[in-house]
């Protein structure tokens, strides 16, 4: 331990001088080179870097909101998954009716009155009802007498 | 004279980036120079080292963080430049093995045609050469360049306990490989 101070405290007896040089002008024309080297830096700036300085503030914007949300609706969804639960199928609902709305928009009423009836005279028939009333060879007229009762 | 904090301003400001950057390279030059030329003992791959280390100054300056100090910052990149020079050619020209990459300093020294030193001066240069990296570097910064401890914490990232160590066993190999040619 005290040999290790003893060489901490005092020097070394080596040389300290620097044996090294450098070529004649070295330093003097040093910055030059490295300024020639930061214009061309600056004066060929490629595009895509142009672009990304540009976007940098709206990608920030769009990363702070995209965090924002995250931090807010990921702990919501795992805290009350009730609420969660709710208000997905509270969307869902809405969507299936905005659905509708944008393919009924333009049908009128009496096409859409039909369409609806449609619909709702084929989820009562039976196939076993509409083979025997086929195979019974009645026509059109009787045919629809038969469902009506 | 201006104030490395007064640089640090105005580098961040575009009207006045330009001129601080002169400014800077010109304060700085020879002692990141003679820094890093010890580390690769090679004048081209110095000049090479340094400008890089300049242009990489000039692309973060955004990211510097005044509280490490500008003295401070500029040395860890040169270091870490230089590290990393000498570790791709250690990869690239001699398959990774440290015994190559110290025969590739010695040569360098002894084939350097800007070395000027004397006898004693060159086995000093040769028995620094053969230390490990971390040793070699610690005792260039505080024989040399008489860095303080406190500072070679912050550019190096090492304690101060365990870079007085490091100086304590370069000192010891020197004087023993001294001691072997005599």
């Amino acid at each position: 331990m005290e040999k290790r101070n003893d060489i901490l405290k005092n020097q070394p007896q080596f040389p300290k001088g620097n044996p090294f040089e450098v070529p004649e002008g070295y330093f003097e024309s040093l910055e030059d080179r490295i300024g020639a080297r930061i214009e061309d830096e600056v004066a060929f700036k490629s595009p895509v870097q142009k672009v990304i300085q540009m976007l940098k503030p709206i990608l920030g914007l769009a990363a702070s909101f995209a965090i924002a949300f995250l931090l807010i609706y990921y702990p919501l969804g795992k805290f009350i998954p009730k609420f969660m639960a709710k208000s997905d199928t509270q969307t869902e609902e809405s969507l299936f009716e905005l659905e509708f709305i944008e393919n009924t928009m333009f049908i009128d009423e009496n096409t859409l009155l039909q369409a609806l009836s449609a619909t709702e005279a084929s989820t009562e028939f039976e196939s076993d009802e509409i083979i025997n009333l086929l195979s019974s060879e009645l026509n059109d007229y009787q045919i629809y007498a038969e469902i009506i009762n | 004279m201006t104030s490395d904090q007064q640089i640090i301003d105005d580098l961040k400001n575009e009207s006045t980036k330009q001129v601080a950057f002169r400014l800077l390279v010109k304060t700085y030059k020879e002692r990141l120079y003679w820094h890093i030329r010890k580390i690769v003992l090679n004048h081209d791959d110095a000049d090479d080292i340094l400008q890089n280390t300049f242009i990489k100054v000039w692309r973060n300056i955004d990211s510097f963080r005044a509280e490490s100090g500008l003295y401070t910052w500029l040395y860890r990149i040169a270091t870490n430049e230089s590290l990393t020079f000498l570790n791709q050619k250690k990869k690239k020209t001699f398959g990774g093995t440290d015994d190559e990459m110290n025969d590739y300093l010695l040569e360098n020294i002894q084939t350097d045609p800007y070395f000027n030193g004397d006898d004693i001066q060159q086995k000093l240069q040769e028995a620094i050469a053969r230390l490990p990296e971390k040793q070699r570097l610690v005792f260039n910064m505080r024989y040399f360049d008489d860095i303080k401890y406190q500072d070679m914490e912050k550019i190096l990232e090492t304690s101060a306990g365990a870079l007085k160590a490091s100086y304590h066993h370069a000192v010891k190999k020197i004087e023993d490989y001294f001691k072997s040619i005599e």
